[in-house]
């Protein structure tokens, strides 16, 4: 590898990178080397196999939401002062450096504070219960069903005080009760209290929880009291399920102790299932493995520094909710999650799911009503519009819908209002009332609810059912304002056209004028 | 920059990254997201190549994506933002790589990295091993050398351009480029991987 043409190839490499052009005695020469050294040879096939690989390099794998998270926080780090941002955060460099970083942190600080309160979100009344992560142990997520915490009624944010009875029924509350230890709590109640070896020891009287340790977390070892034995855990991640039947050990990483009584303790070990007082292991079974997987990935993505919260509502009621794939809960819902983009989706049964990407800022509550389209009037709705002639069912609750939707309205109260036209377009599809539903359905998506794409199909509904109805006017109108909401330049444009071509002499035909000169 | 040639349409995409650079630079988070997004991969691999032993080199690279985005109003459309940003990357990483070889700083080595990697066939070498293990013998070279033999070897960045990227003279890159890729066939002729590559090769 050292011969005589070896060292005439590396010469002639070095030309080409200084921008030499080769001859093509060189690149002959090139090319029969390449056939005759297996060192070159080899070591082009590495070069060769690392710049095809350039883009991603020896740098480790990171699955989507792990770069979206990358991503944020370059972007928040940008925004912070420049001393701040710029040094690498994993120690100070020296006392007289670090007094020097304070110093310049604090006139850049001040800078900041200065700065920041016009371009920053209002903060939400929970930011200091949410930066709060440790001491004391607090919700870090409720949904579906009831809780109650002490006998009230908790909010997420809300600390859990030791010995206070936490309670779900029908849903799912995830609490943080220390430092790298999450519960999330399925059905039943459970309580907690610290420990004299600064763990933590926690009663489950009935339901299902499940328990992440994280084994570097800094506190001692985690008892789970039931009422047949207790769990003792160091570090691992599994579910204690205390019913009728029994107490049931699932553990899904790690190992765990159980005693009861006066016996030995048993070992379980990942993927084991003991049931207490049996003495039998069984293996967990696929599905129960997936739901834990599912539930694991929930604990984490709720158990980081730096929190946003996220409260979402549906309608209906009850669909789940999954954040970036993770199934967090059912509706209505609100959870501590880390800032930054998320992909949020709620389904529920025979609607059309809803997907989104929000965009999540740390200390600021993102409040969501998401209204699922249901199937059939989904179907129905652009495909084959049908002006009914047939009478109604009951025509008198469609009127009676519609007023109350308009009280509603008139109170401001904008997601009962859309509730309730959703719920007169659903019941009463037919019905004169439902069709004018679909206008004021459309605008307070489009103008309360910010919903400009559910609020467009309000409007084409409507001019589909009723192109000539006497809301035409309206509804066109409104259509091309909230195709300006959603960017669409282009149909924003066709649509001001169209509007303008219908209805020349209209109170808005000057405002579309306007709209219209302003695109491009 | 020397070297590069420009053909119409790369210059109309350059156009279009001057447009970018100038929101990014205003402060628009959306085209901040962009940029950052576009060359997070990029300057990942070329931190990690620099500095693969280095713990804090995911750090590097958020630091080294941060001066872009600050520096963002100084692109001028003259060249791709890839290479553009490349000379930033370049110079922050080795800026912290420097400060740790300073402070004299005892690295680990990851586990992961350890490992042996597996060959594949010999048409489809893996090129994510290949990249680990050429960035762990990689490390056996000085930072300056390193920088150089990554950014021609790999990138395929010409000697004028590293020598802008680097802030360096012509004749000290193409020194350092000759000294390096000679301190590498070494230490890649005792590579038990590599040579099991090369006799596979032969056979």
């Amino acid at each position: 590898m050292t011969g005589k043409d070896c060292r005439r190839v590396q010469q002639l490499w070095l030309d080409e990178a200084d921008g030499k052009p080769l001859s093509a005695d060189d690149l002959a020469l090139l090319d029969e080397h390449r056939e005759r050294c297996g060192f070159c040879r080899a070591e082009e096939d590495w070069l060769q196999a690392a710049g095809l690989d350039a883009a991603t390099g020896p740098a480790p794998e990171m699955d989507d939401l792990e770069s979206r998270r990358w991503i944020d926080d370059v972007l928040d780090r940008a925004e912070e002062p420049v001393a701040k941002a710029s040094k690498p955060r994993t120690r100070l460099f020296g006392m007289a450096a670090a007094a020097a970083l304070l110093l310049l942190m604090g006139s850049a600080g001040l800078w900041w504070i200065l700065q920041e309160p016009q371009e920053q979100p209002e903060p939400f009344v929970e930011q200091e219960a949410i930066l709060q992560t440790t001491d004391p142990a607090q919700l870090l997520l409720l949904s579906g069903g009831s809780a109650t915490l002490a006998g009230a009624e908790p909010q997420v944010g809300d600390a859990l005080p030791a010995d206070a009875e936490l309670t779900v029924a029908g849903g799912r509350a995830v609490v943080q009760l220390q430092e790298g230890l999450r519960v999330s709590l399925e059905q039943g109640s459970i309580a907690y209290q610290p420990t004299a070896e600064e763990g933590v020891a926690v009663t489950l009287d009935t339901g299902q929880l499940y328990m992440l340790a994280d084994p570097e977390r800094p506190g001692g070892p985690i008892d789970v009291h039931t009422h047949t034995g207790t769990v003792r855990i160091t570090g691992t991640y599994l579910s204690v399920e205390a019913g009728a039947h029994g107490v049931a050990v699932e553990v899904y990483r790690g190992n765990v102790e159980v005693m009861a009584g006066d016996g030995e303790p048993q070992r379980v070990t990942a993927g084991q299932r003991y049931l207490i007082g049996d003495d039998r292991l069984t293996t967990i079974d696929d599905a129960t493995d997936r739901e834990s997987a599912q539930i694991q990935d929930l604990l984490q993505l709720l158990g980081q520094s730096r929190y946003s919260a996220v409260e979402i509502h549906s309608l209906p009621r009850g669909a789940t909710v999954s954040l970036d794939g993770c199934p967090l809960g059912e509706t209505p819902l609100t959870a501590h999650v880390v800032a930054g983009e998320h992909k949020l989706e709620v389904e529920a049964e025979r609607h059309v799911p809803a997907r989104e990407f929000i965009q999540l800022v740390q200390g600021v509550r993102e409040v969501r009503t998401i209204e699922l389209m249901a199937l059939a009037a989904f179907d129905e709705t652009p495909a084959a519009p049908v002006i009914a002639e047939a009478p109604v069912e009951d025509p008198m609750a469609a009127a009676e819908l519609l007023q109350q939707a308009q009280g509603l309205r008139a109170e401001r109260a904008w997601t009962d209002a859309a509730a309730t036209y959703r719920q007169l377009t659903e019941q009463y599809p037919e019905s004169p009332e439902a069709r004018a539903s679909w206008v004021s359905l459309g605008s307070i998506r489009l103008d309360h609810l910010g919903q400009p794409a559910e609020a467009l199909r309000c409007f084409d509904t409507y001019l589909a059912v009723a192109p000539a109805g006497s809301l035409a006017q309206e509804a066109s109108f409104e259509r091309a304002r909230a195709l300006r909401a959603l960017g669409d330049r282009t149909a924003e444009t066709e649509a001001w056209r169209l509007f303008l071509d219908r209805f020349p002499d209209a109170l808005e035909a000057p405002m579309a004028h306007q709209y219209l000169e302003e695109l491009p | 920059m020397a070297g590069t040639k420009t053909n119409p349409q790369a210059a109309n995409s350059w156009a279009e990254d001057l447009e970018l650079t100038r929101r990014a630079a205003d402060g628009d988070r959306a085209s901040r997201r962009v940029v950052a997004t576009r060359l997070m991969e990029r300057a990942r691999s070329t931190v990690f190549y620099l500095a693969s032993e280095d713990p804090d080199a995911e750090d590097y690279a958020q630091l080294a994506i941060i001066e872009v985005l600050r520096s963002a109003g100084n692109f001028r459309g003259e060249c791709s933002l890839e290479r553009w940003a490349d000379r930033i990357v370049v110079r922050t990483a080795m800026r912290h790589i420097k400060r740790r070889r300073w402070r004299g700083t005892v690295v680990a080595l990851d586990p992961e990295v350890e490992r042996r990697p597996q060959r594949a066939g010999r048409d489809e070498p893996e090129r994510r091993q290949v990249s680990r293990r050429l960035a762990e013998v990689l490390g056996s070279l000085s930072p300056e050398r390193r920088a150089v033999v990554v950014l021609q070897l790999i990138y395929g960045h010409s000697i004028a351009e590293i020598a802008d990227i680097t802030d360096t003279k012509p004749n000290t890159v193409r020194d350092r480029l000759r000294l390096g890729r000679k301190q590498l066939r070494k230490t890649l002729a005792r590579d038990p991987l590599f040579r099991e590559w090369m006799n596979e090769g032969d056979s």
